[in-house]
């Protein structure tokens, strides 16, 4: 038996090394040290360097593959190799020190892979290395940190809703910039809003954001830009991981992801993903005093609960076709803070169901790409007070999105063509349901949305001078709109006048033009013009649905029209030194029809005093002038610093009243909810043998509260304070495949308040604990 | 096919297998029959008094909505519609009104639940001979302060038309119908009539702290409309020597609330917790928090 023993274990080494197998260093290609924590992937089976940046990958098939490295810091490295029957195969990889880069490739500027510095416009990019450093609960507040980019989520995590906008237009119209979830809109057509808090952090690859309108290829909501939030697809044959986070406010969340590939080879295989995320808590008190004080016992915490999955299968053969079909389920409940007898008091709720597919593959030249989704979101507010005497009703709204997006390329000569074609359809079935009284209210409509497009990109000069002219038409149909009243009591009797229903239908098209040009007579330099158009149609909310609104009570208008934005911007990147990219860009827009609430020149008397009643039209110009620069640098290793400075005026040129006496002119006023200045800035220093740090800071400046810009009963001034927020981040990556991350957001726990005074979390604090494989 | 057979009919039974349904039951509501409470067919004079006692129960789901409403030849008149959130109990109330010049009134009394199932009664009252119209109580100039004026009693007893401060309200808090107060909304300041009992954003406890600690806060409908659009005749309001005009001035078919915006020389009608009508007219407001509002009202005995 011992001698079994001895000649078992004599031949063990043997047997290992006789595997075919990969072994070898990373190091820097300067200093010659090993790289730790470098993922190396050699067809579909990876591994990280370990702390002398040794790696090895055992029982490899003979064949040929590629070899990739990467790790943040260094410029990607990627080798065919070939790894033949019995042989073991060692390599010694030297890695080169990362420039700042400006050649990233983006998918959303052109609807095709494109370079950044190939795409005469501005295009920021937060990849999957920046995310990991910034501590942020959700997707949207990263976006926080690009210059002019305006997130508003008062509440932070406990927030049912949140909109991004960018180029001084509103921070509180979603409708004003289109949102991509892996190139397919998810802006509904009922109000143009997003729901951010579906879109896992843990989910999320890379966010590339196109400033500046963008119809000219997307169409509607792209006036402001386009921000298209790409996910992960997995790289190797088995990959996964599982986080669970706790923090202030009895915090708790979990996160999981198990993913693979399947497939002999790194160019033809299947892919699949089950993302789950669960998270929940018991929140604080988000009201006023004022209504701390009058309301008493019945305010109560805003909490939150909500879970998503999200199933992803697709199939690549990288020189002929590619395809995947996305299922994502998100169910959210989250009190307001206010409870009287319903069992969670005040609350709102989501389900929603995102479907969306789609099919990519090339005929001879010419490429293409179709994509389907379906979305439908089930949305119910339930909501009871108490004043002369209770009163509880529940919102059901079923909002229901789907469409079909293509696109085509070719290149002839120096032209690469872009065209296609977009169907969008949107439409919203909602009723409030009142239970202290008999009321029932419907409001209900539909729109479609036909676009076509096309786009020249003309490369000449040796590259030099790119040329990108586009063309798009949009139209649209409003059809089925109704406004109904049930048994109506005092609670909407006032609203019965407002009744409507079959309707003719109400069409509009929009021309969406685009040029731009760009000189770059080097690597190190360039700088763009651009002229484009964009527009945002009008959402359903404000078409068929009368209802109050803050001080008065709005009437829905059947036949408002989009509103549009001419936009003029120059632009320059350029880095000195290979550590140091600056950018700069400098817009002047000039909006038209912009929709805002105008007195019809009736009150109504809404149970509180007379009241204006109110309409959405298409009644003012408006510019904006504005001014952008940011800079990212890497000055030594381990250490990249970034910053940005944002300055604009948005300024109502021309107001049209509707009712001659309307004393109301906003003739001059600034836009609400922009700052004029705001910058932000964050250092990360990463050496993962150490410790991974992020800090950041935002400034927001102050910004008007109401269209009028005068004094806000509730805020108590005409503007908002200015704001400055710090975050920090720290993680420890541990052998290999555990890790332990501690994010402060707010660190001085700066008291931020909305318009009804309510109040932000305050400093919030995560600890995370994570294990990936 | 012998196991096919065994699992086609497991599959029938487990398809078959529903649960069971649970039954739904509507509310029950009816009317106290006890001689203080109207019957059918009574016959009452015009200003006397109608008194019903209302009894409902939930069904399978808390009640949630009393509705009653006057119907005078086709017309129908909210008289309440209250929400309500009563569980596991039944509703007990009792109501009161006052009979109209009509020689026949209809009334309607609808109990909702959370389901919203319905109930309905209805009972039949007839006009009486002669005349119930009662006598009134004048207090011709109340001069209150609003939340920040301490020259002036803030606290009305509109039974009695005595003031009271806060020093020395206690032991007279459940006494008191009326305060008043002036808050900024929509950027105007507003001079406004409010009771104890108002809970909303803009609270009477919120301008007057100790009100949140009274064991008894007396809410006061006031008729908004009526106020808005001077419906009461200045002249009418001076010449009246009973409570017909306080009675026929109260549209309770308009949104009523606990809290009114008004300002010098409006004059709005109102009903307290205990059913009595009275007219307020406001014969000056300042609109600063420290100045002070001069009443006078009319209420039924």
């Amino acid at each position: 038996m011992r001698t079994l023993i001895i000649l078992l274990l004599s031949i063990a080494p043997y047997a290992l090394f006789s595997q075919n197998g990969i072994q070898g260093y990373v190091r820097d290609s300067k200093t010659n040290e090993g790289i730790v924590g470098a993922n190396v992937i050699v067809g579909n089976v990876g591994t990280a360097t370990n702390s002398l940046g040794f790696f090895t990958i055992e029982r490899v098939k003979a064949g040929e593959f590629s070899l990739e490295v990467s790790v943040l810091g260094y410029e990607k490295y990627q080798q065919k190799i070939l790894v033949v029957e019995g042989n073991r195969l060692e390599l010694e990889i030297k890695l080169v020190e990362n420039r700042i880069q400006l050649d990233e490739i983006v998918v959303s500027a052109t609807r095709s892979e494109n370079r950044i510095s190939e795409i005469p416009g501005r295009i920021s990019l937060i990849t999957t290395e920046k995310l990991s450093f910034i501590a942020s609960q959700t997707t949207d507040e990263v976006l926080a940190l690009l210059p002019g980019v305006q997130v508003s989520r008062s509440f932070g995590l406990f927030s049912h809703k949140s909109s991004v906008t960018m180029r001084g237009l509103s921070g509180n119209e979603q409708a004003r910039t289109l949102v991509l979830i892996d190139g397919i809109p998810v802006n509904k057509a009922d109000g143009g809003s997003v729901n951010w808090n579906l879109i896992s952090t843990g989910d999320v690859e890379r966010i590339e954001v196109v400033k500046g309108p963008g119809s000219a290829l997307y169409g509607g909501n792209a006036m402001g830009g386009v921000i298209n939030v790409i996910n992960r697809r997995p790289s190797k044959s088995l990959e996964g991981f599982v986080n669970i986070d706790y923090g202030t406010y009895n915090t708790q969340g979990i996160k999981t992801r198990i993913a693979g590939r399947l497939g002999s080879n790194s160019s033809k295989y299947f892919y699949w993903s089950t993302n789950a995320n669960y998270r929940k808590s018991d929140g604080y008190i988000t009201q006023s005093k004022p209504d701390r004080l009058a309301l008493g016992d019945n305010i109560i915490k805003s909490c939150f609960d909500e879970k998503a999955i999200n199933l992803k299968a697709g199939f690549e053969n990288r020189s002929k076709i590619k395809a995947e079909i996305d299922l994502t389920y998100y169910d959210d409940m989250r009190g307001t803070g206010e409870k009287y007898y319903q069992p969670l008091g005040n609350t709102t709720d989501h389900d929603t169901y995102q479907l969306r597919s789609s099919v990519s593959g090339s005929f001879g030249k010419l490429g293409w790409n179709v994509s389907l989704f379906y979305f439908n979101e089930n949305y119910k507010r339930v909501s009871e007070w108490e004043k002369d005497d209770y009163t509880w009703y529940d919102v059901l709204s079923v909002r229901s999105d789907y469409g079909l997006m293509s696109s085509f390329n070719t290149n002839i000569r120096n032209h690469t063509l872009i065209f296609g074609y977009d169907l969008r359809m949107g439409e919203v079935d909602a009723s409030d349901i009142y239970y202290t009284s008999t009321d029932k209210v419907d409001n209900r409509g539909k729109m479609d949305f036909y676009g076509v497009y096309f786009q020249d990109e003309i490369s000449t000069f040796n590259n030099k001078v790119k040329i990108l002219l586009g063309l798009r038409y949009d139209f649209s149909r409003f059809y089925d709109g109704a406004f109904i009243i049930n048994s109506p009591s005092s609670e909407t009797v006032f609203m019965d006048q407002y009744q409507f229903f079959g309707l003719d239908d109400v069409e509009w098209g929009a021309l969406s033009p685009r040029v731009s040009i760009q000189y770059k007579p080097n690597d190190d330099l360039r700088f763009y013009t651009s002229y484009s158009r964009g527009f945002r149609p009008s959402v359903l909310d404000d078409l068929c649905r009368s209802g109050r609104i803050r001080g008065g009570f709005k009437v829905a208008n059947p036949n408002l029209k989009p509103e549009y934005l001419d936009n003029f911007e120059i632009g320059t990147d350029y880095r000195p030194v290979d550590w140091l990219k600056l950018s700069s860009s400098l817009f002047y827009s000039k909006g038209t029809d912009f929709l805002y609430y105008v007195s019809t020149g009736d009150s109504i008397d809404m149970g509180f005093g007379d009241r204006p009643i109110m309409i959405r039209s298409n009644i003012s110009d408006v510019r904006i002038y504005g001014l952008e620069f940011d800079f990212t640098a890497s000055p030594i290793r381990y250490l990249n610093f970034f910053g940005n400075y944002a300055y604009s005026i948005p300024k109502i040129s021309e107001y049209t009243p509707l009712y001659s006496n309307d004393p109301t002119d906003l003739t001059g006023k600034l836009l609400t909810d922009v700052p004029n200045h705001s910058f932000a800035f964050g250092a990360f220093y990463n050496d993962p043998r150490i410790i991974n740090v992020g800090l950041t800071c935002k400034y927001v400046g102050e910004m008007f509260i109401n269209d009028q810009n005068v004094l806000d009963d509730i805020v108590g001034s005409d503007v908002y304070p200015s704001a400055f927020t710090l975050d920090f981040r720290v993680s420890r990556e541990l052998m290999n495949h555990l890790n332990l991350s501690v994010s402060i957001q707010n660190i001085f726990d700066k008291q931020i308040y909305d318009s009804k005074g309510a109040v932000g979390p305050g400093r919030f604090i995560i600890i995370g604990v994570g294990a990936k494989f | 096919m012998y196991r096919l057979l065994i699992v086609c009919i497991a599959v029938t039974l487990l398809t078959n297998c529903k649960k069971e349904e649970e039954a739904v039951f509507p509310p029950i509501v009816a009317l106290k029959s006890t001689d203080d409470f109207t019957s059918n067919n009574d016959e009452i004079p015009v200003g006397g008094k109608i008194k019903f006692g209302i009894v409902a129960t939930t069904g399978s789901a808390p009640i949630t909505n009393l509705r009653i409403t006057r119907i005078v030849n086709g017309q129908r008149i909210k008289e309440i519609d209250h929400g309500l959130f009563i569980k596991n109990r039944s509703l007990d109330t009792v109501h009161s009104f006052v009979k109209s010049s009509a020689e026949m009134e209809l009334w309607e009394f609808f109990v909702m639940n959370a389901n919203r199932d319905s109930a309905i009664i209805t009972r039949t009252v007839l006009l009486g001979e002669g005349s119930a119209y009662g006598a009134i109580s004048h207090y011709p100039s109340l001069k209150i302060g609003m939340q920040n004026n301490s020259q002036y009693p803030n606290f009305v007893d509109l039974h009695t038309g005595t003031l009271y401060s806060s020093g020395n309200i206690s032991g007279h808090e459940a006494e008191i119908d009326i305060v008043a107060f002036v808050y900024q909304t929509s950027g105007i300041m507003s001079p406004t009539l409010c009771c104890p009992g108002y809970t909303g954003t803009s609270s009477a406890a919120l301008h007057y702290p100790e009100i949140s600690s009274w064991s008894v806060r007396n809410p006061i409908s006031y008729d908004y409309y009526s106020s808005d659009n001077n419906l009461v005749d200045l002249q009418k309001f001076e010449s009246a020597q009973n409570d017909s005009l306080l009675v026929a001035s109260f549209k309770p078919g308009n949104i009523s609330g606990l809290c009114k915006y008004c300002f010098t020389d409006k004059i709005i009608p109102f009903k307290t917790a205990d059913g009595k009508y009275g007219l307020v007219r406001v014969k000056h407001a300042d609109t600063v928090t420290d100045g002070y509002m001069e009443l006078e009202i009319k209420i039924q005995q």
